[in-house]
């Protein structure tokens, strides 16, 4: 199956992103109070950044497998397509 | 207020019984409002018009599970964030957010985290497979009748725990806005929700759906505004006001009571993030789209609305934390007036008077309905398509009997969600959502994902998994703090996490596994090879219905 792999990896770096906010907000509650850019602190800056990872990789994604499926569908059999089934 | 309510046209039959004095006063300034009764009574009438227009065109099962299939992508997106998009969400962070801060932003990110989850692991490969709901997809490779039973058992137990908590939500919500009595509100919504699901089916419940999705958004974006204007529209100048103000000072910019434990704030992100995954109410939705391309698309608007949701409501939390306090008619001795839950309609209330809040209060009573009609739905259908039409009536199913059984079912759940209502009325049921996510992170979301993407799962695995993941997330949280010790009243807890998702879950996966790998069995073997079978027939062109 193509792209499992990728979508597995993806995933992952999603989970990393959001369990690491988690866990860097509730180790380092210092650090994540204090200022990030002007007044808004590390914790809500990068709270902020997760979500905007969470909706690029998404739209990425999206982006990519549409356009590989559009390919393979435009050509005989299913090679090429995202993934595969 | 009683008086301010008839001279807004309200039956007296109907005012609040006995409501709390604080209550009474957030139901005078937003029940008590003529434009709020206006908008009620629109709200009704609207879905109502919406389910006689549906009903018109749903006269097969197709239409009925899945709309016909002829949903398209933006609007299944809306539909998506819409029921991601309670009143629990709305209401429930924004008081999070206020009460600790930084803690109720972290949850609200937690949401958004699942979507990808959906996009990466579940979505186009279930939209390619299934065909009305998720054990569709396990029947098509396993022994068609134990998984669609575990299938429809497990879906059946989550819709009932969160259906608990959004009736319970509902009767306490409306009686606080409208001044309705609670036993009032709760055959209120009953009725309306059966009446959506039985006669408009996916189709007016999609709709009724996309409507209060651009409803909430609208008047939370507005909100949002009117809160950021009155600080020039800079976040800085927010934020230091708000630190300024709380009584907890900047600690409301890090961890709070929540995610002080690591590992239970890790256990809470797992069953938000793998939970969605899992929902049958969110998974039978990519099966009213018209292909894989336009799924994927849907997944893209929701998770877009969504996020952009969690800003709104991280703006609309922070600015509560700057324009309630002080003010009596928001907090008084006691507290937020109306409890915790009302710092979103104070603040509506604060920038823009008690029209607005009578606006926004009939956008959550709107919220409410879509979000029963849309638990409601996929019951049913998990009745009468996976038991009744799978399992009981295989090869021998009418369709006529297959769409009655339907309306009977949503009748019966009608039925029974009235009576959940008003037996957990003043019981505190805000520990059943995060049950619902729970189970659905630990029985659904590892047997789907295995059925799809391991060749080496048998029906005996998915069998032990599902029943493993399903009973430890049921057996845990009741023996953890917060059923354990808060609503049982024992002195410690047997348990020590509030979301057992990080145990349940990987329990779930464990069985799956283990009693996959130890299977040699016939049928375990022909469950193999009906992965490669699996496969095979489903890889037709992604433009295909």
């Amino acid at each position: 199956m193509k792209n499992q792999a990728l979508s597995f990896l993806l995933s992952a770096g999603v989970c990393a992103a959001y369990f690491g906010l988690l866990a860097f907000a509730s180790l380092y509650p210092e650090i994540a109070k204090s200022s990030a850019i002007g007044a808004l602190p590390w914790s809500i800056v990068l709270a902020m950044s997760v979500i905007v990872l969470a909706v690029a990789l998404t739209v990425l994604y999206v982006r990519f497998a549409n356009a590989a499926d559009a390919r393979a569908d435009a050509s005989p059999g299913d090679a090429g397509r995202w993934f595969g089934y | 207020m009683v008086r301010l309510l008839k001279r807004a046209g309200i039956p007296a039959t109907l005012l609040v019984s006995a409501p709390a004095a604080t209550g009474a006063d957030v139901a005078a300034r937003a029940g008590g409002h003529g434009l709020s009764v206006a908008i009620f009574l629109c709200v009704i009438l609207a879905t109502v018009g919406i389910t006689a227009w549906a009903a018109r065109r749903t006269n097969t099962r197709e239409d009925l599970y899945a709309a016909g299939g002829g949903i398209g992508g933006v609007k299944n997106g809306l539909a998506l964030a819409g029921d991601y998009m309670s009143a629990a969400a709305f209401l429930g962070i924004s008081s999070m957010i206020y009460s600790v801060g930084f803690d109720g932003l972290a949850y609200a990110v937690g949401f958004v985290v699942g979507w990808p989850i959906i996009m990466f692991l579940i979505a186009e490969r279930l939209r390619r497979l299934g065909r009305f709901t998720f054990t569709d997809v396990l029947g098509y490779r396993l022994s068609e009748k134990p998984v669609r039973i575990l299938g429809a058992s497990s879906s059946l137990v989550t819709i009932a725990f969160y259906l608990i908590a959004q009736m319970v939500g509902a009767g306490q919500l409306v009686r606080l806005l409208f001044g309705l009595p609670y036993e009032v509100a709760i055959v209120l919504v009953g009725v309306l929700m059966t009446a959506y699901v039985a006669f408009g089916g996916m189709l007016a419940t999609t709709w009724v759906q996309i409507v209060k999705a651009v409803l909430l958004l609208g008047g939370a974006s507005t909100m949002a505004l009117l809160v950021l204007a009155r600080f020039g529209f800079s976040y800085d100048a927010l934020i230091d006001s708000a630190v300024g103000i709380h009584k907890a000072g900047d600690a409301i910019l890090t961890a709070g009571p929540m995610l002080k434990d690591p590992l239970n704030a890790i256990s809470l992100g797992i069953a938000l993030m793998f939970g969605t995954a899992g929902l049958p109410h969110i998974l039978m939705r990519f099966f009213t789209v018209n292909n894989v391309f336009e799924a994927r698309k849907s997944i893209v608007i929701a998770v877009s609305l969504f996020a952009l949701f969690v800003v709104l409501i991280f703006t609309i939390g922070y600015g509560a934390v700057t324009l309630l306090p002080g003010d009596a008619r928001y907090v008084g001795a006691e507290g937020v007036v109306g409890g915790n839950n009302m710092v979103a309609m104070h603040v509506a209330d604060a920038v823009g008077g008690s029209a607005f809040m009578g606006f926004m209060a009939a956008v959550a009573f709107a919220t409410i309905l879509a979000v029963v009609a849309g638990l409601t739905l996929s019951g049913a259908t998990a009745i009468s398509h996976d038991l009744y039409a799978s399992v009981f009536r295989k090869d021998r199913t009418v369709e006529r009997d297959e769409l009655l059984i339907f309306k009977s079912a949503t009748v019966g759940i009608g039925l029974v969600a009235i009576a959940l209502g008003l037996l957990f009325k003043d019981q505190n049921v805000a520990f059943m959502v995060g049950l619902a996510f729970a189970i659905a992170a630990s029985a659904n979301f590892p047997v789907l994902l295995l059925a799809m993407s391991w060749r080496g799962l048998t029906t005996r695995g998915a069998l032990v998994g599902g029943s493993v993941g399903l009973g430890s997330a049921v057996a845990l949280t009741v023996a953890g703090p917060t059923v354990w010790v808060k609503t049982l009243g024992n002195a410690a807890p047997l348990f020590p996490l509030d979301s057992p998702a990080i145990v349940s879950m990987s329990l779930g996966f464990l069985g799956c596994w283990l009693a996959s790998v130890t299977d040699r069995s016939a049928r375990g073997d022909a469950d193999r090879t009906g992965f490669d079978r699996m496969i095979g027939s489903a890889s037709g062109p992604s433009s295909a219905r």
